[in-house]
């Protein structure tokens, strides 16, 4: 015992010494020397109603209380967002509005890196067919390391405004 | 049979833990009453941590907590270092029941509630990181976020709430808080469930290893206390983020993945590791058979049932007529560890088809070779106990037997009146989970007259037991030269004195094979 206790000490040590450095050994998740564009919002697209009438044997097919005569679908507006920084080819990609029927509203989320600096940032965010809201941006941001610039809609909806991980809404 | 790699490898790491700590304070051998005490840890330092928390200002209430230099300090990374000894010990005490194959059978319940034991472990570990809301907080959340929106769960994609639009409202702390608290009372269900197989379910580690444990964490948490790490910014890049990596190991490969890789890839690992039961099921010809008990020699003295570990012997009506219970086994339960053979003064029960009567004709078998002297040692043992090796370095006769919890204690007996000076019977560490409360038994068998027990009329100044495992050949070493001296000095007793009763046992003949057989079917 008197050659085992040392020993453990030891060995209980470094098993602390490891606990205790993996408990918040440092970790850095992505390359700190860029700024991050983001782009998020919520849009509440025009509901493409296509309505139809039933036939006769449909209605008859139905209970009473369902014999309604139009059958009608509430799927929103599907939207394109073009994205284009510093006037370089777009990033397009096609928004699809949620939900398994597609009558909830379309969320925005994209990300892209961006090199310190100033960049012109276009957007243009439009409903895919048809007429409808549409939003756009174009606008210079100083992209600076570690920093988000999130384009986000104004508290109305209507508009894109940017907001700066720089420190607040961007002028 | 050549041993698995997996159980190579944890018999070279109990041995290296036996020689360092000694197998009665092997912290790998109490692995898994040690994560429900660090459980138990986390629990009390939790208690005092929410007295300070507030939703409302959750990165304010933990700095002011961690701020409290005489408690909030200390008690913050005792709750944080309990959490993570937590899922070291479980994730040994899985590789243990992994490595020694007790995964299969009766024990498939306490394998599949273990995995979401830890699954809940994992998940109570991450709403606790979220609600100190620093960068690593962030990094969770926003990872977890991403994972979870791949599923069809939400009406709104709950990753819009990270991008930094608003602050963060309190109802995702509240809900945070909720479930950090909420997942660990479900986890006292789930654990008895995880022991409902087990008669005595030891719940807590032996002393030194709780005490050792407990106040080695709370010397890392006085010492090495947690800081804070920089608040969560939405709209900033987290960097030099002080991860847990116990928690977050998943983290870096998981961020590089699209989420439904990660599902698939996680499905994957969880389906694999709630198969291990099936997959590691012998073969039907490999299967160990239960115990049997044979009915007719059976007295229904209960004794078996109290000794089983696994609640696998129950009283029925005896058939036939005779009246009274008999001892049964129920072959579902049973996992053929063979204590109960042990425990049966008639010698009614056998186990891996040996029972008691089969291990006194070994003992015949032996006294026949071996014919020990009076200053001789028999070391009686397992293999796991590397006595063997042991014996012949000592120069003591060694006898094999299965399981020293499955001994009979006759095998004592017949051994010294077959000539012996002295048995020195060598068992495993009860908690290294093979041979569940066999060493306890076989000690009160011996010593404190718990039935099958040693007649009284053996001498125990002749009769030894010692716990000595793998890696602990001093141990094993000093007291068989101990013992061999009191034996030596034994063997002056005048010869008139000592009753030799080796030709009495040689002429008493084992009964017919058929016999046997016929009994235990």
């Amino acid at each position: 015992m008197t050659r085992r206790h040392p020993l453990a000490v030891l060995v209980s040590a470094l098993a602390l010494l490891a606990l205790g450095w993996l408990s918040r050994a440092p970790y850095t998740p992505g390359a700190a020397d860029h700024g991050l564009l983001r782009l998020s919002w919520r849009h509440v697209g025009q509901p493409a109603e296509v309505c139809r009438q039933r036939t006769q044997e449909e209605l008859d097919a139905l209970p009473v209380h369902m014999r309604t005569p139009e059958d009608c679908q509430r799927r929103r507006t599907d939207y394109l967002l073009v994205l284009r920084v510093d006037g370089g080819g777009p990033d397009s990609a096609l928004i699809l509005p949620e939900g398994a029927r597609g009558d909830r509203p379309v969320y925005v989320l994209r990300e892209r890196p961006l090199a310190p600096g100033e960049h012109l940032v276009e957007i243009h965010f439009a409903p895919a067919a048809g007429e409808g809201d549409t939003l756009t941006f174009a606008r210079t941001v100083h992209a600076r390391p570690g920093a988000i610039e999130l384009i986000t809609t104004a508290p109305d909806g209507g508009t894109l405004v940017h907001l700066s991980g720089a420190g607040g809404q961007a002028p | 049979m050549e041993p698995r790699a997996s159980f190579r490898a944890l018999a070279r790491l109990d041995a290296a833990a036996n020689r360092v700590f000694s197998s009665r304070a092997n912290p790998l051998y109490h692995s898994g009453a040690l994560t429900v005490a660090l459980l138990g840890v986390l629990i009390l330092t939790g208690l005092y941590l929410l007295l300070f928390y507030r939703i409302g200002a959750p990165y304010a209430s933990v700095d002011a907590i961690t701020a409290q230099s005489w408690g909030g300090r200390w008690i913050r990374g005792l709750h944080r270092f309990a959490s993570d000894a937590a899922v070291v010990a479980a994730a040994v005490h899985a590789f243990r029941l992994y490595a020694q194959r007790r995964t299969w059978g009766p024990r498939a319940l306490a394998w599949v509630s273990g995995l979401v034991l830890l699954a809940v472990i994992f998940v109570s570990g991450w709403t606790g990181y979220v609600l100190v809301w620093d960068n690593h907080a962030q990094l969770l959340a926003v990872e977890g976020a991403r994972l979870m929106d791949a599923l069809p769960l939400f009406a709104e994609p709950i990753g819009r709430a990270f991008v930094g639009e608003r602050s963060m409202p309190n109802g995702f702390f509240f809900l945070n808080l909720f479930a950090h608290i909420a997942l660990p009372t479900a986890m006292g269900a789930l654990l008895w469930v995880h022991v409902a197989r087990v008669a005595r379910p030891v719940l807590l580690p032996a002393r030194p290893v709780l005490v050792g444990t407990l106040g080695a964490l709370l010397l890392l948490a006085l010492l090495w206390p947690i800081g804070m790490a920089p608040e969560a910014d939405l709209l900033r890049l987290p960097e030099n983020v002080p991860t847990d990596w116990f928690f977050a190991f998943w983290l870096p490969f998981t961020r590089m993945l699209p989420a439904w890789s990660v599902w698939l890839a996680g499905l994957g690992l969880g389906g694999l590791l709630v198969a291990v039961p099936w997959l590691t099921r012998p073969r039907a010809e490999e299967l160990p058979a239960p115990a049997v008990v044979d009915e007719r020699t059976c007295t229904g003295c209960e004794q078996c049932v109290h000794d089983c570990p696994y609640d696998a012997i129950a009283m029925v009506a005896r058939a036939g007529e005779r009246a009274g219970q008999v001892a049964r086994v129920q072959t579902e339960l049973c996992t053929s560890c063979g204590i109960c053979v042990g425990s049966c003064p008639p010698m009614a029960i056998s186990a891996l088809a040996v029972s008691g009567r089969e291990q006194l004709a070994e003992v015949r078998k032996f006294l026949a070779e071996e014919e020990p002297g009076e200053r001789d040692v028999v070391v009686v043992g397992c293999a796991w106990s590397g006595a063997r090796t042991e014996a012949e370095r000592t120069g003591a006769r060694f006898m094999p037997v299965p399981c020293v919890g499955a001994m009979h204690s006759s095998t004592v007996e017949f051994l010294l009146r077959g000539g012996a000076g002295g048995v020195l019977v060598v068992g495993c560490p009860e908690h290294d989970g093979r041979t569940r409360e066999g060493l306890t038994w076989t000690e009160e068998r011996l010593f404190q007259g718990r039935p099958a027990d040693l007649k009284a009329r053996v001498d125990r100044r002749r009769v030894r037991l010692v716990q000595a495992a793998l890696g602990e050949r001093a141990v094993f070493h000093d007291a068989a030269l101990a013992f061999g001296a009191e034996i030596e000095a034994l063997a002056s007793v005048p010869e008139e004195e000592r009753v030799n009763v080796l030709e009495m046992c040689r002429r008493v003949e084992p009964p017919p094979t058929t016999e046997r057989q016929e009994k235990t079917g």
